[in-house]
């Protein structure tokens, strides 16, 4: 991605000089808004939105891009952008102490 | 949810604010350079983990119902029926939802610059015989302008990519039975 004055990543030729960005591949982000759903900014920034996390909305999980991201977490009113990624092995953990069985420990 | 300060957050303010007046210095030691130009990246580097680092109070803090277990009933008549067990609730972190830490795998800088020698002299102009390593990016600035040769501009490129989170950072998970018979997560 190459910033442009005018898009999203606009904000890092602020300080003359030139940045490019070659995208990785989508990853999961947490994203808290102070105020309000940030669903909307997510996907003005290229992302989507993949979970919602509390009743207020204010808290979901995005799947985009690091520059994505960072583009976002930019944005007045998002509090918050950060990577996550699932532990399976905490998860299988927690479901079998709640008394799941049959949890494939692999 | 507290807020979260703004040392937590993946860009943070700058080290040198754009309000503050500067004045251009012509020229500094090589060294010096170098030192800057490495902090800089370690510092850079410090902000990507503090981040990082901070997510997992927020992941902590953010709580979500789940249903642990759904038990299939099959009837003496071939119906089925399922149970659900009692919500659950429990934090992201509890669920295994971890931080991601980037790492700055490898960084490539490129500075266009003038290298001269100097000596030291005293203050009635003796030469001292100290000898120093300048580093002059200032002339070579007002050459590109004069010139109009884009060739002379100093590039950085840095490749950040996902690592694991630091084992000193990631939260050790127990199980222990409480004097009331109810298991404690942590």
């Amino acid at each position: 991605m190459r910033a442009s004055p005018g898009g999203p990543a606009g904000i890092y030729g602020k300080f003359g000089a030139t940045v490019e960005f070659q995208d990785g591949p989508p990853g999961l982000f947490l994203v808290v808004s102070a105020n309000g759903d940030p669903s909307a900014l997510v996907v003005v920034h290229g992302g989507q939105v993949a979970l919602r996390l509390n009743g207020s909305g204010a808290v979901v999980v995005a799947r985009m891009t690091l520059t994505q991201a960072l583009s976002l977490q930019r944005e007045r009113g998002i509090r918050m952008v950060g990577g996550i990624h699932m532990n399976l092995g905490r998860y299988q953990a927690l479901l079998a102490s709640l008394g799941a069985v049959g949890i494939n420990q692999e | 949810m507290s807020p979260i300060s703004k040392a937590h957050q993946v860009l943070r303010k700058p080290l040198l604010s754009p309000e503050i007046p500067v004045r251009e210095t012509q020229e500094a030691s090589l060294g010096d350079l170098i030192r800057m130009v490495a902090e800089s990246v370690a510092d850079a580097q410090g902000a990507l983990d503090r981040a990082s680092a901070g997510l997992v109070r927020e992941l902590a803090e953010t709580e979500v119902e789940i249903v642990p277990t759904i038990r299939e009933v099959i009837a003496e008549d071939g119906g089925i029926s399922f149970e659900h067990g009692p919500l659950r609730k429990v934090s992201l972190l509890d669920l295994g939802v971890m931080p991601t830490f980037y790492q700055f795998s490898q960084t490539v800088i490129d500075v266009q610059m003038d290298l001269k020698i100097t000596e030291s002299s005293d203050e009635s102009g003796k030469r001292t015989g100290r000898f120093a390593l300048l580093a002059d990016t200032g002339s070579i600035r007002f050459e590109r302008k004069l010139n109009r040769d884009m060739s002379v501009t100093s590039r950085v490129t840095a490749t950040l990519v996902p690592v694991p989170m630091p084992l000193r950072l990631e939260p050790v998970r127990s199980t222990e039975g409480s004097p009331s018979g109810n298991a404690d997560e942590s």
